[in-house]
């Protein structure tokens, strides 16, 4: 995920003198590649997804539960296996890439998946050889799990052991070792450094506490064995203090990225999902536990957003503006301001920030205003990774420049130009927010779910936008605990054009009428006065599809968990993972997950992901098929 | 009198017609509502074409009367969509196979489809008859209406053909008579998804995709124009004097997108006599 060039990254000193320069020839990369793709053209659908694991090491004599840091050592091994798979023609089934955590390690398809809707009869046995390919490589007590390990930051929580002392921390934090970060490839560290050297301060989030029977009101903790007070100064009371970017980019999750026909289609669709990219946050909730404590929110959005955020104190509005040009909202990673195609701009409710100059580039370049306003919002943030060897590139056909600036922008959609030099890929959408699943079979089921949505948004010409500041509300409400029973959402109600405007016109100004607070039940599986659920949608037109038995039987199982996640009949992970820490013999209902909680719930998941035990409360009545099954 | 009543009076001159609904995605109505199967589907679109202004003009003998805009389909390279239509025989001809055909390529403008799926007509109960006598009777009505759907194969004017709701006795007369076995048989799952076992191992072993549909079998053709006479109230002169024959329903998919550039239904229309 994002840019892994090699060479020699410049530290954030280093690197201010050079912002300029790369800003002006990333909008002129833009511009030349922009004109240079913009008839591209690509027949097939393609899509593919990405599965962030957590590699965990069972102790099970003390019963404890470590993250397991041998990612670089298990990477090397495949990375050699798939060049020499490359050497000998022989295709890739899959693909592995590090991430933040030394313990964390990416997988995606080999290849993409293609346009026709029997691939879902694969999907999950190539998540399931997937995984394969990493257990094979594990130590006895060793474990893939795809999840957010819960216990970060508690003593003792890396294997091999690290220790934090004042002298030796990791960009000041007093829970997270430099070791717990990927060590195979500076990006991650170098992220880091210029990060909080670029904010000027330490990076902190402070999580609301759930505050069960006995939790300690107000919940105060005692951080003087971890260092002095100004360690820790940020420490609200009430909420789990978590002080390094680790505890947020060290989390897992699952991306799916699409290739559209033309950057036409990539654009309404980017817009089409943006409103859905809530929904599927909360309806995938399964982060509800932060350094060993019961939380208030369920997922790690929050988290990540915070955990990357290098805003100044000016930026942030602390302090009176002098040296930076804007006070800015969000963090570089959060949900996106702006819709960006042209028949979107009425829904744009969100003053945006960008540098006139660049601005004026895109536009006297001949890109259109909402493209224009997209891309240079983008570049209100500063490049993090600059390699001294790229700082020169031939901005007519490098690309580097804009990417390491659009790939630092952490957003819940991402749209992707095609590689120039690479005609067999087109315009993409890239569909972020959604946690991973412990099974593949859920994993499977939500890809599919994704992917289906996307062809009935472009069968039916749906219509879902709202105002794009309901949707940055509707993310806030996503991670809240229990979300998609409890909270409800802006949504569209009148999600098909009429006959006059239908595909014609540009969307008119919203009529406050058309838009409602929905439960997830409702938006999914529609409601009583004759809405229609995005699930309506789906098997209308699956309908149509002349499937395969075979198929059709396995995207059902697919869409009744989801509906059934939806209407809460399924508990998400994040439910289930709090009800197994509240009926814990050990549990003291004081928010505190013990390490022995933490062992007997990971031991849990383990076995339910291997497929060793069949948990119908967390899937319900689906058996997902095992390898020799399928 | 309305526009409607026009058409229905220019109508009531001929003695065979056809109506065309056109792309039935069109219309955002349909589109908004989930139907329990295709015949509730066609019944709604005639339903809400017929209460508009229908588009066509030509009024001739045998001529396909399309009821709305089809022109987006020209949005799509031939080589990129996949054409299947599927036909509810009314009686054990051969013509209604043809007939259905011509007039497919006439409204889509192609020269080829690469689906043909035939939904042959019910075949009358014989009291007492044993289930090899059946099938023997069957089969003999078939025989010359599956020939002639090869013959359009070898002609190349379809690329394979479909049978619909096959019993597995069924699949097999036909895959051991035929040199041209059918690639498709149409299946309804109302519910469960589970395939009788001999069916399913007789299309593994002889590469029979068994694929999903939502229509009634039979196929209600007259019930449906007559429900709608009767919704109207009016009585329009159509219904005493004409009535239904074959049905036909076709979608077009885009294949390497999985989208649908249009779906639609032809019903064939004769004098009664």
């Amino acid at each position: 995920m994002g840019l892994l060039a090699e060479g020699t990254p410049l530290s954030w000193e280093e690197t201010i003198q050079y912002i300029d320069y790369i800003k002006r020839h990333g909008i002129a990369q833009f511009v030349n590649l922009y004109h240079k793709l913009k008839f591209r053209e690509r027949s097939e659908l393609k899509w593919g997804d990405e599965v962030e694991y957590t590699i965990v090491k069972f102790d099970d004599e003390n019963k404890k539960v470590r993250v397991s840091c041998r990612a670089s050592q298990l990477l090397k091994k495949l990375k050699s296996e798939e060049e020499r798979n490359n050497s000998l023609g022989r295709p890739n089934k899959f693909l592995w890439t590090p991430e933040f955590g030394a313990y964390m390690i990416e997988g995606t398809p080999g290849s993409p998946y293609g346009g026709l809707l029997e691939c879902f009869s694969h999907v999950e046995e190539d998540m399931k050889l997937r995984r394969k390919d990493i257990q094979r490589l594990l130590r006895e007590d060793e474990s893939i799990l795809s999840m957010s390990f819960p216990s970060f930051g508690v003593r003792d929580f890396t294997s091999p052991p690290s220790k934090i002392t004042p002298e030796n921390r990791s960009f000041g934090s007093i829970f997270w070792p430099d070791e717990a970060i990927c060590s195979s490839h500076l990006r991650f560290k170098n992220l880091l450094k210029n990060s909080v050297d670029r904010r000027g301060s330490k990076i902190f989030m402070n999580v609301p506490i759930f505050k069960d029977s006995n939790t300690p009101d107000p919940y105060v903790e005692d951080f003087s064995k971890f260092g002095d007070s100004q360690d820790y100064q940020d420490a609200k009371p009430d909420h789990i203090y978590l002080d390094h970017m680790g505890f947020g980019m060290g989390c897992c999750c699952l991306q799916v990225t699409f290739q559209t026909v033309n950057v036409g289609e990539a654009r309404w669709l980017y817009d089409q999902l943006t409103p859905i990219t809530p929904v599927l946050l909360a309806l995938s909730a399964a982060t509800p536990i932060f350094r060993s404590k019961l939380s208030e929110v369920d997922t790690r959005w929050g988290i990540s957003s915070a955990s990357c955020d290098d805003r100044t104190e000016e930026e942030r509005g602390l302090k009176p503006l002098e040296n930076e040009d804007f006070v800015i909202e969000k963090s570089r990673y959060d949900s996106t301001n702006c819709y960006i195609d042209p028949s979107s701009v009425a829904y744009n409710d969100i003053p945006l920030q960008y540098d006139e100059n660049l601005y004026q580039t895109l536009i006297k370049g001949d890109i259109d205003e909402p493209m224009a306003k997209h891309i240079a919002h983008l570049f209100i943030r500063d490049p993090l990774q600059v390699y001294f060897e790229r700082i020169e590139q031939d901005d007519a056909i490098d690309t580097e420049h804009f990417e390491t600036i659009q790939s630092s922008n952490w957003m819940n959609m991402r749209f992707k130009p095609p590689p120039v030099d690479d005609p067999k890929i087109g315009w993409r959408v890239e569909f972020r927010p959604t946690e991973v699943q412990l099974t593949d079979f859920e994993n499977a089921a939500y890809c599919c779910f994704i992917v289906l949505l996307t062809r009935v948004l472009i069968a039916f010409r749906t219509n879902y936008l709202i105002p794009i500041s309901q949707v940055t509300e509707n993310m806030k409400r996503a991670q809240i605990r229990d979300a998609v029973r409890s909270q409800k959402f802006f949504f569209r109600k009148n999600v098909m054009e009429s006959e006059e405007t239908n595909g014609k016109a540009e969307s008119g100004p919203l009529n406050d009428a058309e838009i409602e607070e929905m439960t997830v039940d409702e938006i999914v599986n529609g409601k009583e006065d004759g809405f229609p659920g995005l699930m309506s949608f789906i098997r209308k037109y699956l309908d149509s599809a002349d499937l395969e038995v075979e198929t059709l039987s396995t995207i059902n199982q697919y869409l009744e968990l989801i509906s059934k996640r939806a209407s809460g009949e399924i508990p998400t992970l994040a439910h289930w993972m709090r009800d197994f820490v509240m009926d814990h013999p050990n549990y003291k209902h004081d928010s505190e997950v013990s390490d022995e909680i933490v062992y007997d719930l990971l031991k849990k998941m383990d076995s339910i992901s291997n497929g060793e035990e069949h948990c119908e409360k967390l899937l319900g009545p689906f058996h997902p098929k095992s390898l020799s099954d399928l | 009198m309305t526009i409607c009543q026009n058409f229905l009076d220019n109508l009531s001159r001929l003695s065979k017609f056809r109506l065309h609904t056109g792309n039935v995605n069109a219309y955002t109505e349909l589109k908004l509502r989930r139907f329990e199967n295709s015949a509730e589907e066609l019944s709604a679109c005639l339903d809400l074409q017929l209460q508009s202004t229908p588009l066509t003009s030509e009024f001739k003998d045998d001529t396909t009367l399309l009821l709305c805009d089809n022109a987006h389909i020209d949005d799509y390279e031939r080589a990129e969509i996949k054409i299947t239509m599927k036909v509810f025989l009314s009686s054990w001809e051969a013509s209604q196979i043809e007939a259905a055909i011509s007039s497919l390529k006439e409204q889509l403008k192609t020269k080829d489809i690469e689906v043909l799926i035939l939904s042959f007509p019910e075949l009358d109960v014989v009291e007492g008859e044993s289930e090899e006598k059946e099938i023997q009777r069957w089969f003999e009505k078939v025989k010359p209406l599956y020939e002639s759907a090869s013959k359009l194969v070898e002609s190349s004017q379809i690329g394979s053909i479909g049978v619909a709701d096959f019993t597995a006795a069924q699949l097999s007369k036909i895959i051991e008579t035929f040199d041209t076995k059918p690639s498709i048989n149409h299946v309804r799952l109302d519910g469960c998804c589970q395939v009788p076992p001999e069916l399913q191992s007789l299309a593994n072993d002889h590469d029979v995709q068994l694929l999903v549909h939502n229509d009634p079998n039979p196929f209600p053709t007259n019930k449906i124009f007559h429900t709608f006479c009767e919704l109207r109230g009016q009585t329009p002169p159509i219904c005493p004097l004409f009535e239904t024959t074959w049905a036909a329903r076709y979608s077009v998919w885009v294949r390497r997108r999985s989208i649908m550039a249009s779906k639609g239904y032809i019903v064939q229309f004769i004098r009664k006599t």
